[in-house]
């Protein structure tokens, strides 16, 4: 990602009140990429947004689109389409009319404004609702306006600000198949804004885990659930198994930890003595005993055992700082019963391995 | 059976309600139409000749206008006001929002004729004595509480995303408001404007201080007929102004809705 992205982001930082939102945000994303910002709630992922956006100025760093820089611009001038978490469709006109607002504001013609929302409507499925209230729309029929309206202008750049988290389970479901259908068939740069790590992962082709105004991480939706960069990346996407412990042998790339639970190896190079967190995902994990040099392992005690229908999740009594889980396809899950003693056992290659923090 | 009781008993509340507030209203109508010169019911013939007298009243015409003028400069100045301290009340973060909030509708719970003695020894001390102007100026007071309270509500719900929405859609910061903004908000300005207007028109506590001989409101005016001559003149010109009343509610409805020029919703 050395060459010049169709988005160039570059050091941009911006305080609130002596508080810093962001520290330094760098990312370039390429012409038809959809990235996602995931993170928790004051990670500065919507401030960067609407930096994006050009609705709040960075206090520095700079934002290139298509080559232009987009510094001196304001919002009118970006041809960077938004949508927004509430909508914020404009109340006073029909759906027809929410479409066609940007291109009146581009002072297109009436025939090409015409042709062109017959278009969008066309493309999010609501051609017969043309003349209705935006008020009278279903939440997942006012999320489609809102599409529309932001693409109908043909922006360089869309930036999607949490536009699921208002529908239900099921349709938001739909809905993030249906975007992302979209979005592609279209080649259009998306941004999008998010706090849900499953949407990130099912959406994105790239996913920028932040965290307190920082990128943690940037990578495939693969990587970065596979191979977290911090703990705070294996915390916040997805679950993990993570037990404490120290450094007790290093050679040839491979390192034993001693914990609590008995001796975990993994590939890392990381000196003797070094207190460390283990971590492993919860469906890289087996009941039994290692077999063979290639599989690592710990014993430890079962508290709970949660039948999901297709899956068994099995949760260890562990220390409060610890967390044991394990997800396993229900046949494979067996007889262990809370109370139990069980083995549990991983490839060593799967092993995730971080220094502890500061206690 | 208590649900029927119930329902019994509340519809017969509503029906007295109603009664206690209309009828008054009606003797008014019924009275204008009389053919007699005193107030009396029932008469048994209808009559314009009260309403043909009007034309031939000595200054009301004049007050009429003047009424008319201050209600309507009153507004315009209210809403310009009344606007930017709506923005400043919903959207500001200063210390004693609160309480700027409070005050600015203040002027609602306050009797008038405390408005009109302070606005009075107020304008007085300043050394402005000319009538017009003070009337102009204490009914910005009187109008500005109905558009606060109503901009107030109105910015609350209104979502400022959509005034970002549409500069991302191309429009400038000033366009934006003008085409976003102003429409949204329109039923709040109708409602505020509407009940300032008609509060100033009717008002007598605080125009009978700054009034003077030349220079009488409509109410003021009419209080002097019915103390000089009490016949159904008064009643004509009452029924005239229950009838603008109405038409300027229906407007209102149509533009804004009842219930929430009411404050009800």
């Amino acid at each position: 990602m050395t060459q010049a992205g169709h988005l160039q982001i570059e050091g941009v930082a911006r305080r609130f009140r002596q508080v810093s939102v962001l520290d330094g945000i760098t990312l370039a994303v390429a012409r038809g990429e959809f990235v996602s910002l995931l993170g928790p709630s004051g990670c500065g992922k919507t401030t960067l947004l609407r930096i994006l956006a050009g609705l709040l100025a960075p206090d520095s760093g700079s934002v290139r689109l298509g080559g232009r820089d987009l510094g001196a611009l304001p919002p009118h001038r970006r041809n960077v389409g938004v949508v927004f978490q509430s909508y914020a469709l404009f109340p006073h006109l029909t759906v027809a009319g929410n479409i066609a607002f940007g291109l009146r504001a581009r002072r297109q013609t009436r025939a090409q404004i015409d042709s062109r929302v017959a278009e969008m409507l066309a493309m999010v499925q609501l051609g017969p609702l043309a003349d209705r209230p935006v008020a009278q729309l279903s939440g997942g029929q006012q999320q489609r306006v809102a599409i529309a309206r932001a693409l109908a202008v043909s922006p360089d750049l869309v930036l999607l600000d949490e536009p699921l988290s208002a529908l239900d389970r099921k349709l938001r479901e739909t809905m993030q198949v249906e975007l992302r259908t979209l979005l592609r068939r279209l080649g259009m740069t998306a941004i999008f804004v998010t706090h849900d790590q499953e949407e990130a992962l099912a959406l994105s082709d790239r996913v920028a885990v932040m965290h307190a105004g920082r990128i943690a991480q940037l990578g495939t939706p693969q990587a970065v659930y596979d191979r977290p960069a911090t703990p705070f990346v294996l915390d916040f996407v997805g679950q993990a198994t993570v037990l404490c412990g120290r450094i007790a042998a290093a050679a040839g790339g491979t390192v034993r930890v001693d914990t609590a639970y008995g001796p975990v190896h993994a590939p890392a190079a990381l000196p003797q003595g070094e207190a460390v967190l283990v971590a492993v995902r919860p469906e890289r994990i087996t009941l039994g005993a290692p077999a063979g040099a290639e599989w690592t392992g710990v014993t430890l005690p079962l508290a709970t055992r949660t039948y999901l229908g297709s899956r068994c999740l099995l949760h260890g009594a562990v220390a409060a700082t610890e967390r044991a889980t394990v997800e396993l396809p229900a046949a494979a899950a067996g007889d262990a019963a809370p109370g139990s003693t069980v083995a549990l056992s991983w490839r060593v290659a799967d092993t995730l391995l971080y220094p502890a923090p500061p206690a | 059976m208590t649900g029927r009781l119930a329902r019994l008993i509340a519809g017969a509340a509503l029906v007295c309600s109603l009664v206690y507030l209309l009828a008054p209203l009606l003797v008014i109508v019924l009275v204008s139409l009389s053919p007699s010169p005193v107030f009396e019911l029932p008469h048994d013939a209808l009559s314009a000749v009260w309403y043909r007298r009007l034309g031939t009243l000595e200054g009301l015409g004049a007050s009429v206008v003047l009424s008319f003028e201050v209600a309507a400069a009153a507004t315009v100045a209210s809403l310009l006001l009344g606007t930017l301290a709506a923005i400043a009340v919903v959207r500001g973060r200063f210390a004693g929002r609160q309480a700027a909030a409070t005050f600015l509708v203040s002027p609602l719970m306050l009797p008038g004729l405390v408005i009109g003695i302070a606005t009075l020894q107020f304008f007085r001390s300043l050394g402005l004595s000319a009538a017009v102007p003070s009337l102009l100026l204490a009914h910005v007071v009187v109008v500005l509480p109905f558009v606060v309270r109503t901009l107030v509500a109105g910015l609350a719900r209104f979502d400022f995303a959509l005034v970002d929405a549409a500069r991302t859609l191309g429009l400038s910061y000033p366009l934006a408001v003008v085409q976003v903004m102003v429409p949204v908000l329109a039923p709040s300005f109708v409602t505020g404007a509407l009940f300032g207007f008609l509060a100033s028109l009717d008002n007598y506590p605080v125009s009978i201080f700054l009034t003077d001989v030349y220079h009488r409101t409509l109410p003021i005016q009419l209080l002097q007929y019915l103390g000089e001559s009490p016949d159904p003149t008064v009643a004509a010109l009452s029924t005239l102004i229950i009838a603008l009343t109405v038409v300027v509610l229906i407007v209102g409805d149509r533009v804004a809705g009842l219930n929430r020029m009411a404050g009800v919703a």
